[in-house]
């Protein structure tokens, strides 16, 4: 199995574990041994220092590796620390960003994900098909997921952090969206992709390995000891993001 | 030496050439969410054949929830459904010393069991907590292990202080303490106690946490547990035998540590 990794972030943290490390040479040589073939890939800078900055750093330090794929950290340009929505996606393209990311949580960059705060920058990357990738914890919970996804039925939505004890708010949270996708690092439900996709087939499944901090064999063994026919687990493993991230325009 | 087990998880292949024994799992429904195909020991068989599991030590849902009789008698029928792959913990739920024992007696009596479960956090109880005493000087008489499920360093002082208390008792710090930040502390005890070992049982999958735990803890201190049907298996079975260590510490965090404190489990 090859995979497409949806959920990589590399370089320092706040508060390291002992037994991580966060280097991109790190990076690489664990996507070598695990064979992930590409990864959309977040600064951790962008995320625990300045996100500007951090996104400037990843598009430096990730430049002559084809392997990684820009995901750019976003915040809302009310304050201007970024551009407004149009122009900042224009950008984005321009610079070959697949995927944006965002973390509003108070703990985090602390600010709206409802419409009346982040509206037209979630209209702007809906125009471009650019998929937010985005944390459960950050909005409060699958709650809060819910009414993102609910709130911008369009936008192309990658969950990430959905855990195991998620399904009963995730199953109808399915039945009723088109537009939410699930990376499967921390979805580890008993016989959970099993029926997961019996439900709402393999397209809604996303391969992330959750590094540096989440071990990769743990990923990869999620998809591969699936129980899963090869197909759907090619789907899941790097089909469905290839087809999502091919949509960017 | 992990490179050859990398592969056959890259592949789908279930893990061949180790004897594997997942010593942590439960059965059965949850109030929580929804444990699909009931929990049940047949679908546990499933899974572990997926992946290269030959043996499984239930301990059911109830028993270590609201009614440990209703939940051993679920954990006895699971392990005479397949006796020769299918093994069961006595969940203990504080009660009057009478009532403890009665239950454990009567399951010792009857085939299947291997060893005593607790869950104080679930009852509401501290691992030390006196109630749990009359099972555990059972478990002393006869020779069994006790796992005990942690999540805070209250805990694992406790079983620190079971562990000193008890010196014959084999101890099993489920989840290695759990939260994060607690498992330096539960790596120190598995270091000092002789016959305190822990688990590998994780919702999460913390990158080099194998590796880190044999470097702190030492190979003979680790046993593979997955806790399921709570979540996947899978995952942890992966991290095991994928990590950077020796094959030999490999075989003994899979089956043989576990052998060496669990007489009930046939050759
Ligand atoms: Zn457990």
């Amino acid at each position: 199995m090859t995979f497409f990794d949806a959920n990589v972030c590399y370089g320092g943290v706040k508060t390291p574990s002992q037994a991580v490390d966060y280097s991109l040479d790190a990076l690489l040589r664990r996507m070598k041994e695990y064979n992930i073939e590409k990864a959309l890939v977040v600064h951790s800078m962008a995320r625990e220092h300045d996100a500007p900055t951090g996104n400037e750093l990843l598009m430096k330090e990730i430049k002559g590796h084809d392997c990684l794929l820009p995901v750019w950290v976003l915040l809302p340009h009310h304050t201007g620390e970024m551009e407004e929505p149009g122009a900042l996606t224009e950008r984005m393209v321009k610079e070959g960003v697949k995927a944006a990311s965002m973390l509003p949580s108070l703990a985090f960059h602390s600010f709206s994900m409802r419409r009346w705060s982040v509206g037209p920058l979630l209209d702007a990357l809906c125009e471009r098909r650019i998929p937010l990738i985005i944390g459960i914890e950050q909005v409060g919970g699958m709650e809060g997921l819910a009414q993102l996804a609910l709130e911008n039925p369009s936008l192309p939505i990658i969950a990430t952090n959905v855990a195991y004890r998620a399904d009963r708010f995730l199953y109808p949270l399915m039945e009723q969206t088109k537009n939410l996708y699930v990376e499967t690092s921390s979805y580890k439900p008993y016989f959970g992709l099993q029926e997961f996709v019996k439900r709402f087939g393999a397209e809604r499944l996303v391969f992330g390995s959750g590094m540096p901090a989440v071990d990769p064999a743990a990923s990869a063994a999620v998809v591969t000891w699936s129980g899963l026919a090869l197909e759907q687990q090619e789907m899941i493993a790097h089909g469905n993001i290839e087809r999502l991230i091919g949509e960017v325009r | 030496m992990a490179e050859k087990y990398r592969q056959m998880v890259l592949s789908g292949k279930a893990i061949e050439g180790l004897e594997i024994i997942d010593a942590h799992n439960h059965l059965g429904p949850y109030f929580n969410f929804p444990v699909y195909r009931q929990g049940s020991a047949e679908s546990m068989l499933e899974r572990a054949d997926t992946m290269g599991v030959s043996k499984i030590c239930v301990s059911a849902h109830a028993a270590i929830g609201p009614n440990m009789v209703w939940g051993n008698d679920e954990a006895e029928r699971a392990a005479a459904y397949c006796p020769e792959r299918v093994f069961a913990y006595v969940g203990v739920k504080p009660c009057s010393e009478r009532e403890m024992l009665d239950e454990i007696e009567k399951r010792f009596a009857a085939k299947g069991f291997i060893g005593l479960k607790l869950h104080p956090g679930l009852h509401g109880v501290q691992v030390a907590d006196n109630s749990y005493i009359p099972a555990i000087e059972y478990a002393e008489k006869h020779s069994l292990p006790v796992l005990i499920h942690t999540w805070s360093h209250a805990d694992v002082s406790d079983l620190d202080g079971l562990s000193t208390r008890f010196a014959s008792v084999p101890f099993i710090i489920a989840h290695m303490g759990g939260a994060p930040d607690v498992l330096d502390h539960a790596l120190d005890v598995m270091r000092r106690r002789e016959n305190v070992f822990g688990d590998t049982a994780l919702s999460y999958a913390p990158h080099g946490s194998i590796e880190y735990a044999v470097k702190k803890a030492g190979a003979e201190k680790v046993i593979f547990g997955t806790d399921m049907p709570f979540y996947d298996p899978v995952f942890t079975l992966a991290r095991v035998v994928c990590a950077d260590i020796r094959e030999s510490e490999i075989e003994k965090i899979v089956g043989l540590n576990f052998r060496g404190i669990c007489p009930l489990i046939p050759r």
